[in-house]
This record gives structure tokens, C-alpha cells and sequence, in this order.
């Protein structure tokens, strides 16, 4: 049976992703009957998907005084 | 508007003679997409500035030697990742001491069981500042995990693909993963996200 730490660092490292089926289930096991880890599970999906949630553009009027300097820079290298 | 097609052969004809409106165009379809990679990688806004602009000198330097088998956008990406490793290689001596690791390892007792359960932060999803908190602990990450977790979670790619792009091995990758995650993890927890319920004693 694994011990916490080892099912916390094989979720966060992503290890668990290429872990052989025994390891694999085991891990599942875990997860199925603690409920803390199970809760770190779902913090590291929750902080994920919140950082996907709020990506940004960069404002179009930034993009565009960067544009002319980039353009402007390039063109003396032609 | 038609989507313009940057793999058209005479457009890449163009661009291997330096034509300047095409180049103009080129510059006009990515640097959005590029800038936005770049700052989401943790560079300022000046290095993503810095950076986008030396790859698109690195493009016109190399562009005859591009082929058009694949597509430009590719090109253009490969050489922004290219840049992304020479600026960590440069940058980032082997770190193998974190204080996240010490952080982490005191959340479990000696029989490698948690201590405390964390915050429920999915009940967070709605709250509005958790946005800008998150932005906040970002920038606590240093870089090199940071690259790593952005690559992971942003652009959604596969561990053989990253290793590849930032030049390390998968368990490099596996211990900036692991620090990245729980230093912004923790960093959430202890901004305190407001109007948390306290933890309530979980079922083991």
C-alpha cells in the first residue's frame, strides 16, 4: 500500500501518467478510500483549470505598439 | 476576412526575399500568440518583447532553410522553444535544493500520512478574486517550473514533447511539476482565499 506522501508526489509529478497498471492501481485504490488525498487530487485539477480559466490576452493596443517596434527593428535587418 | 494561407509557396517565396509586407503579415498573425506564451511563461514584458523579437530575426535569418513541409507556425514555435531552453540554460544553474520540497514533506507525519487535508478549493471556482490570486502566486514559480507547468496545463502537451522542447530528462520534468503545483497550491492556501468554510475533520 503507498503511503500518502508517495500518492501526493506520483499525482503532482505526473508520474502516475506513465506508471506501470500495478502502480496504477494502486494509486487509484488510494485515492478511492482517502479522502485527503483525494482532495489534494482535486485542488492540483481546480488550480489548473482556474489558471486556464483566467488567461488573458495581451490587450490588442499593447500588441500593436509592440508590432511597430518589432517591424521596425526587422526592417533595418533587411 | 480568408484565412491566409502562410504555407502558400509563394508566400514563403516572399519571405525568403525579405519582402517586408509579408513579413509584416507574418508578425501580425503570431506575435499575439507569441507574446501571449511568453508572459505566460513568467518572462516580463520586456523579455517576452526581447524575446518574440529575436525570434523573428532567428526567422528571417533561417527561413530559407525552411522547407514548407510543415507548417509555419510550427517553424516559428520551434524557434521560440528553441529560445525559451537557451535563456533557461543560461539563466538556471541545477537547482536541486527548493524550500517547496521542505514545505511539502512537513504536510505528511513520519508514516507518510497528511497531517491536515487541504482547502476545498473547488467551492473557490466562482469566487472572483481567486483569478488575481492565482495570477499573484504565479509569479512566485521560478521559471524553469513555471515553463514546465505552462507547457503542461496551458498548451496541454505531452511529457516526451516538453522534455524535448525545454532539453531535460522526464523526471527533471516530474520535479518541476511537483514543486510548481504545491508552491502554487500552498501559495493559494495561504493567501487565505476568503470565504473558505473551515476544513472540516475529513474521513480517513
Amino acid at each position: 500500500m503507498y503511503s500518502c506522501k508517495e500518492v501526493a508526489r506520483c499525482i503532482a509529478s505526473d508520474e502516475y501518467l506513465t506508471a506501470g497498471l500495478f502502480k496504477k492501481l494502486g494509486i487509484r485504490l488510494h485515492l478511492l478510500m482517502c479522502h485527503y488525498c483525494s482532495r489534494y487530487r482535486d485542488q492540483l485539477r481546480a488550480l489548473a483549470q482556474l489558471l486556464r480559466q483566467t488567461q488573458t490576452a495581451v490587450p490588442p493596443s499593447e500588441v500593436e505598439d509592440i508590432k511597430t517596434r518589432i517591424v521596425a527593428r526587422l526592417s533595418r535587418k533587411l | 476576412m480568408a484565412q491566409k494561407d502562410f504555407s502558400d509557396p509563394a508566400f514563403l517565396e516572399r519571405l525568403r526575399k525579405r519582402d517586408q509586407a509579408a513579413l509584416a503579415e507574418l508578425v501580425d498573425e503570431y506575435l499575439p500568440q507569441l507574446l501571449h506564451a511568453g508572459r505566460g511563461m513568467g518572462f516580463s514584458p520586456e523579455e517576452a518583447d526581447d524575446l518574440v523579437q529575436s525570434v523573428f530575426t532567428a526567422l528571417i535569418e533561417s527561413v530559407g532553410r525552411f522547407q514548407g513541409r510543415s507548417h509555419i507556425r510550427t517553424f516559428l514555435f520551434g524557434i521560440f522553444y528553441n529560445k525559451v531552453s537557451e535563456h533557461l540554460r543560461e539563466k538556471q544553474k541545477a537547482q536541486q535544493f527548493d524550500p517547496i520540497d521542505e514545505l511539502m514533506e512537513s504536510r505528511f507525519d513520519a508514516r507518510g500520512n497528511w497531517r491536515q487535508p487541504g482547502i476545498d478549493l473547488e467551492k473557490q471556482l466562482l469566487a472572483q478574486e481567486i483569478g488575481e490570486i492565482i495570477q499573484e502566486c504565479m509569479e512566485t514559480i521560478p521559471q524553469a517550473q513555471r515553463i514546465a507547468f505552462y507547457l503542461r496545463e496551458i498548451e496541454e502537451m505531452k511529457t516526451p514533447e516538453i522534455c524535448k522542447k525545454m532539453g531535460i530528462t522526464a523526471t527533471n520534468l516530474g520535479v518541476l511539476l511537483f514543486r510548481a503545483r504545491n508552491r502554487l497550491c500552498l501559495c493559494v492556501e495561504q493567501k487565505g482565499v476568503k470565504g473558505v468554510e473551515p476544513c472540516t475533520p475529513a474521513k480517513k
